[in-house]
């Protein structure tokens, strides 16, 4: 089961950087990219037929091409408008992963992406990593982490 | 006639993505109007005539189904053409908003998708020779 969330975490997030950031990550990282840090990160948290949120890190060094790539613009923007950029990443990630693991038939509601210490998740042990995506893009990398609260996503 | 759009979303870059889709769709645009949010979004209904809004769902201090709402119930702006552009996609969540609204469009979308969306909402649009459009909406009464 957990091989199959994973799978569609990694189609998920692989779709939506191409998408809507026009980047081409790949799943196999290199070396560099495996070394990169991950030092942004935003979460989205979401209540449903089961509760939970999604994290999604990235290096520092990818937020400005993000940004600039999803407005379509050479230079990248402020510093507000990148973190902005990466919450809604996460915001369309959720949104498009949820129903692909339950179905269309499920109701989630998702609380608006915030920013977070890139080592929260660690600190909160009821959080549950079922999956993780972990994405190499140029020379950085992007982590996405589904926890929950319980363990009915297994059933 | 151009047409006066409000875009109402949290996130600025998506009002800046929905913006420029808008300049690539080939509608005669006059002004665009944006909002962080559903009250904005509302104050911003007040203070200007306005055609057509794109509205987020998912935002804080009011999200987009209770503005739809509170537009739906206010008579001078009810029948305002709505497309809701939103990462949701329960079929449940969906086909309920569908009722409130006049078109949906799923995040992530291409410029086309919102395109098409618009020009399905905006009934009096017709094509023109140069693969321009004209457009035929009433006007405020004054």
């Amino acid at each position: 089961m957990k091989e199959k969330v994973e799978d569609i975490l990694y189609r998920s997030t692989v779709r939506i950087f191409e998408d809507i950031a026009f980047m081409l990550p790949n799943m196999e990282l290199n070396e560099q990219q495996m070394g990169a840090s991950v030092e942004v990160a935003v979460a989205v948290d979401f209540c449903g037929p089961f509760n939970g949120k999604l994290v999604v890190r990235i290096s520092n060094s990818l937020l400005p091409i993000l940004a600039a790539n999803m407005l379509g613009e050479g230079e990248p923007p402020c510093r507000s408008e990148q973190l902005d950029a990466l919450r809604e990443v996460a915001n369309i990630i959720c949104g498009n992963l949820l129903p692909a693991l339950t179905g269309t038939k499920e109701v989630f509601r998702l609380s608006a992406p915030s920013l977070i210490s890139s080592r929260e998740p660690l600190d909160h042990p009821n959080d549950i990593p079922v999956a993780e995506a972990r994405i190499g893009i140029d020379e950085g990398r992007v982590e996405v982490v589904l926890f929950i609260e319980d363990k009915e996503v297994d059933r | 006639m151009a047409l006066n759009i409000l875009v109402v979303d949290d996130s600025s870059v998506m009002r800046s993505i929905i913006i420029k889709t808008l300049h690539l769709c080939g509608l005669p645009l006059g002004e665009i109007y944006q909002a962080v949010n559903g009250l904005e979004g509302l104050q911003a209904l007040e203070e200007n005539w306005i055609d057509l809004a794109l509205v987020d769902i998912n935002m804080p201090v009011m999200d987009g189904e209770e503005m739809i709402e509170k537009i739906r119930r206010k008579p001078d702006i009810a029948d305002l053409p709505i497309i809701v552009i939103s990462t949701e996609s329960s079929r449940k969540r969906v086909e309920a908003l569908r009722r409130k609204c006049d078109g949906f469009v799923h995040k992530p979308f291409t410029p086309e998708e919102l395109r098409k969306a618009i020009m399905k909402v905006i009934g009096g649009l017709n094509e023109g020779e140069g693969g321009g459009y004209t457009l035929q909406v009433n006007g405020p009464d004054f």
